[in-house]
């Protein structure tokens, strides 16, 4: 009999937690409402970290250009003289290492895609707190790459300042899906000059 | 009531849960295997989040990991190369229920060592892992089990733990609890990524998978142009996409249409590996679809692909039979 009870206790504790566990998360995945809103700094203390999620998977719209990173370096030459480089890519060297296979996303280069898709994304279209955020993001990859992979940004000199830009390109919408990407407008956003402490 | 008890004390899905489980432990092995060229860059503690700016973002979430043990890059080496061992422990099922709290453990530490680098996929897995480390996830396909039966064999007593009546049955709610986390957190998932789409205009006219899969990110120059050749298949796929998602719940509700739910979920999810290149992500959630199928549902379709090989045996035996005759009467 006991075991019975307790069995049945058990179980009934056990759907009370998981009830109220997932109308938390019901609430919490809501699209914005006014309950969510009012709630949200309460549900995100229950959330984080171990529920944290989002599932905007390519929601509402997906992404529709391709945004790419690339930087010019402002150096000095063993003349004195300070020069400037050539836009460099940064995006596109880690894009085609991806395409290189058919399953592409089996290489390391798929983590770093995400680090720099989300910073770029970021830097263009969000404001404030977020774009800072995002600038920082980019700052940090584009250092770790002279550092790392000088061989690919080789100027002949000793770099002191850097500019990055984002190249977005508006590839051809659905009526026109079959020409190049090149035939879809362009447009940029540049940083201003930074230091560059290598 | 006692219906109820014997439904609420004999563990479920047990053989998808096992499935999953060497699906999840292999993922997050390809993932530890294939960074390690460049481990210190992404988790390091001079890499793309240094360590004191990592810090302080954990600070305000109070959070700790192992990283947090020390700033070093041999902290990362150990995390990387014990997370390979453990994972490897984890798929042969050795110490399952042991390991599958080390697995969570790695999962969330990596996780939140760079939030930058994580994609969905990480996501449910981190949340998958820790519910799933309260079921019986290395009852099949494991060493602990064949440990067991060779403990049975050799009539040796079992452990006290095991005798407990009482103990046995707590684990298997608790396991079938634990369980039912996982798949109220996928249904969540898909349904919220569906629900979601609905509101995005090129969903709604039927162009999001080609803007999805024109991304440079996710675009497969040999395969994805193949896929934009008809406008009526790109629309079709599309809505059956967003369709799909929203519906997944309502499909699970009954067997028949539950079989419909998991295949059209593999199909999906096959179909977003090859023409989107998300490998990984798909991986994952095949192995969660896994779960979805009880102990019968696996036993039906062992006898239902034996009873195909009996057929084709039978056919070919026959054809094998038919043949001779025809050479015996030319002769």
């Amino acid at each position: 009999m006991f075991r019975k009870k307790f069995i049945i206790g058990l179980s009934t504790a056990l759907s009370i937690i998981l009830f109220i566990h997932f109308a938390i998360t019901f609430i919490y995945l809501s699209p914005d409402n006014s309950f969510r809103t009012k709630h949200w700094n309460v549900m995100n203390e229950y959330m984080s970290p171990f529920f944290t999620q989002n599932w905007n998977l390519f929601a509402p719209n997906p992404v529709n250009r391709h945004e790419s990173l690339q930087v010019r370096l402002r150096y000095t030459d063993a003349n004195g003289y300070t020069k400037t480089s050539p836009w460099l890519e940064v995006s596109k060297p880690i894009i085609q290492d991806l395409q290189k296979f058919p399953f592409y996303h089996l290489s390391p280069s798929a983590r770093l895609s995400e680090y720099l898709g989300a910073g770029v994304h970021d830097y263009v279209w969000k404001k404030n707190k977020q774009q800072q955020a995002a600038l920082h993001s980019l700052k940090s990859f584009t250092n770790q790459m002279l550092q790392r992979y000088p061989e690919n940004f080789k100027v002949n000199g000793k770099i002191d300042h850097y500019q990055l830009r984002v190249e977005v390109n508006e590839f051809p919408r659905f009526d026109k899906r079959n020409q190049p990407d090149s035939k879809g407008e362009f447009w940029y956003r540049e940083t201003i000059w930074l230091p560059y402490k290598g | 009531m006692d219906k109820i008890m014997r439904f609420l004390t004999k563990e479920h899905a047990l053989i998808g849960l096992s499935i999953t489980r060497i699906f999840f432990g292999i993922a997050l092995l390809y993932e530890l295997l294939i960074n390690i060229p460049i481990r210190y860059l992404l988790w390091g503690p001079k890499g793309l989040v240094p360590f004191a700016e990592y810090r302080a973002d954990m600070m305000e979430r109070h959070v700790w990991t192992i990283f947090d043990l020390s700033p070093t890059e041999w902290m990362v080496d150990l995390v990387i190369f014990g997370g390979i061992l453990i994972c490897l422990l984890y798929i042969i099922g050795f110490q399952t229920r042991i390991m599958g709290v080390l697995m969570f453990v790695i999962m969330f530490s990596l996780y939140m060592r760079n939030l930058d680098i994580t994609h969905g996929g990480d996501n449910i897995l981190r949340i998958l892992l820790l519910y799933i480390m309260f079921t019986s996830v290395g009852r099949y396909f494991s060493v602990d089990q064949w440990l067991k039966k060779r403990r049975e064999k050799k009539a040796k007593p079992p452990s006290w733990l095991s005798r407990s009546q009482l103990l046995t049955d707590s684990k298997a709610v608790i396991h079938n609890f634990a369980w039912l986390a996982c798949v109220i957190q996928l249904v969540f998932m898909y349904f919220s990524s569906g629900s979601y789409k609905i509101m995005g205009s090129l969903w709604q006219n039927g162009t999001g998978l080609y803007y999805a899969s024109r991304v440079q990110d996710f675009f497969n120059p040999d395969l994805t142009p193949l896929l934009w050749k008809s406008d009526l298949i790109m629309i079709l796929m599309s809505y059956g996409t967003v369709l799909f998602q929203v519906a997944f719940p309502f499909l699970l509700l009954n067997r028949f249409t539950k079989y419909v739910a998991i295949l059209s979920a593999c199909m999906l999810h096959i179909g977003i590996a090859a023409f989107m290149g998300l490998v990984d992500f798909s991986w994952i959630m095949i192995g969660c679809e896994m779960m979805l199928l009880t102990n019968t549902d696996f036993y039906r379709l062992r006898d239902y692909s034996r009873q195909i090989r009996k057929r084709f045996r039978a056919s070919s035996e026959q054809k094998e039979v038919q043949i001779a005759t025809t050479i015996e009467q030319a002769k």
